[in-house]
């Protein structure tokens, strides 16, 4: 409830009010507000849309008193998001998303400003997307124990939108640099859109343990390689990896001996092996591990994890088609 | 009578000097606000914080009250708030007005313009502010003592 009171702040005083009143148990539930210029309000509850009628009642059919939002309402929730300072999120902007404080991120959609063949703008908003992020403090028990097996392990983290990658990274990075693995690890996080540390004018506002340094806004491939410069970590984490450039940082830190923890989309095995990006990440062989997480309705669960090697391996067979015909006995865990 | 009549003169020639030196305060407030949004692309409220911290700002009390209400307000509700009740001539408040309308809603080159139109403004309301005031200033005050004068001869 405190997480949704944190998104509500840049609504409208009219849908503030009604998102307000909402039964508690169902507004934990809710995962992302979707804003759209003349178009009912919908909410996302455990991965499924639904509608709030003027009355505060929450329907997954679209009811006949659907709230509306007017276009006025999106700019103004547009400019609360940037906290009246759209010149200080310029980049962000033109990546398309705003992160508030609370580490929520905004997607936002409208027309694109371009120069030179890339985008430095967005103007005419008409959608904004706001993801209630979440601070599960034992999304990574799990997963925890494949990260130290005698030594520790370099992973990545994949799954589908909403699985929970961002928030199992946080909990990983608390724990590293907590005493959970009879060490304080050195952990550094890489955060370039702060959805991580919802990191705030220098102020960290997710707890990501005791001993870990936040490099907030960097671009991955240069926070990467500044962590492995000046702040000699064991363990780097960052989210939403795949450009080349990236997958060449990361194999300079494998070569100092650096460990990496990443995240990556991918809804199933398929993904996994034919996105380029996590192509990229396992072929790149700097990995041990690649944890698959359930879906939307299951956040933070795993459903599998695979040794790296064996992915690299069907990958050069090109065996990737058919996932189907994977051995199962090159799973490690399954549920 | 001679000392009301001469505090009443002093009391003019002291609002259009209070003016001035608001003015140029004002002046200063926008090209501090610039040189954040420009080199540092500070946001909105830590600019206004910033501000609020400084000593030399002794007739921008707003920005004071504009920080304790945005603890509880958007910066542009707590901004028009203050401003409409500073106390500042009416030329200026509007001015402050039309600048805080546009405040973070825009781009750094938008922003940047929008405190350069502001500033060629209150430039313009400075001239004739300190005109005014060298030209009445000394006027206020001589007839405020000759008018004292004058009407005590009269009542006595």
């Amino acid at each position: 409830m405190q997480k949704l009171k944190e998104v509500i702040r840049i609504l409208p005083e009219r849908l503030k009010k009604l998102l307000e009143e909402i039964n508690p148990e169902l507004a934990c539930d809710i995962q992302e507000i979707r804003v759209r210029a003349d178009k009912p309000l919908v909410l996302v509850l455990k991965g499924a849309s639904a509608f709030i009628t003027y009355n505060g009642r929450i329907s997954f059919i679209l009811p006949h008193n659907a709230v509306a939002v007017r276009a006025d309402e999106i700019e103004q929730i547009f400019n609360n998001a940037c906290g009246y300072s759209v010149h200080s999120h310029l980049k962000n902007i033109s990546q398309g998303f705003v992160t508030i404080t609370g580490g929520h991120r905004v997607g936002i959609a409208g027309e694109a400003i371009t120069e030179d063949g890339s985008i430095i703008g967005i103007k005419n908003i008409t959608s904004l997307n706001v993801r209630i992020a979440r601070e599960h403090k034992s999304s990574a028990e799990e997963v925890i124990k494949y990260i130290y097996t005698g030594s520790l392990n370099s992973l990545i983290i994949a799954g589908p939108p909403l699985s929970g990658k961002t928030t199992m990274l946080r909990d990983i990075a608390r724990r590293l640099s907590g005493l959970s693995l009879s060490r304080y690890y050195k952990t550094v996080v890489v955060d370039e859109r702060n959805e991580i540390s919802a990191s705030n004018l220098g102020n960290i506002q997710n707890d990501l343990g005791i001993n870990t340094d936040v490099l907030s806004s960097y671009p991955k491939s240069e926070g990467i390689l500044s962590a492995l410069r000046s702040l000699s970590p064991d363990i780097i984490i960052c989210d939403e990896v795949g450009f080349i450039k990236e997958v060449m940082a990361i194999e300079e830190g494998i070569n100092s001996g650096v460990k990496f923890i990443v995240s990556v989309h991918a809804s199933d095995k398929r993904e996994l092996l034919s996105r380029p990006q996590s192509k990229r990440l396992i072929m790149s062989g700097a990995f041990d591990k690649v944890v698959l997480l359930k879906d939307a309705n299951n956040p933070c669960r795993i459903k599998e994890i695979f040794e790296a090697r064996n992915l690299e391996d069907e990958i050069r067979s090109g065996i990737t088609d058919d996932c189907d015909m994977l051995d199962d006995r090159k799973l490690l865990y399954k549920p | 009578m001679i000392v009301i009549c001469s505090m009443t003169g002093n009391y003019f020639t002291n609002r259009d000097y209070t003016r001035v030196k608001t003015i140029e305060e004002l002046l200063l407030m926008i090209q501090i606000i610039s040189t954040e949004i420009k080199f540092s692309r500070t946001p909105m409220d830590a600019i206004i914080e910033k501000l609020s911290r400084r000593k030399d700002f002794r007739h921008l009390d707003f920005i004071t009250d504009c920080v304790e209400i945005m603890k509880t307000r958007s910066f542009p509700e707590a901004w028009k708030l203050t401003v409409e009740d500073s106390g500042f001539h009416n030329e200026e408040r509007q001015l402050l007005l039309s600048l805080g309308a546009n405040f973070g809603t825009s781009d750094v080159e938008g922003q940047l313009s929008n405190c350069e139109l502001h500033k060629k403004l209150l430039e313009n309301n400075l001239n004739n502010a300190r005109e005014k005031c060298s030209k009445f200033g000394k006027l206020y005050t001589s007839l405020g003592v000759l008018g004292g004068f004058l009407i005590a001869v009269l009542v006595v």
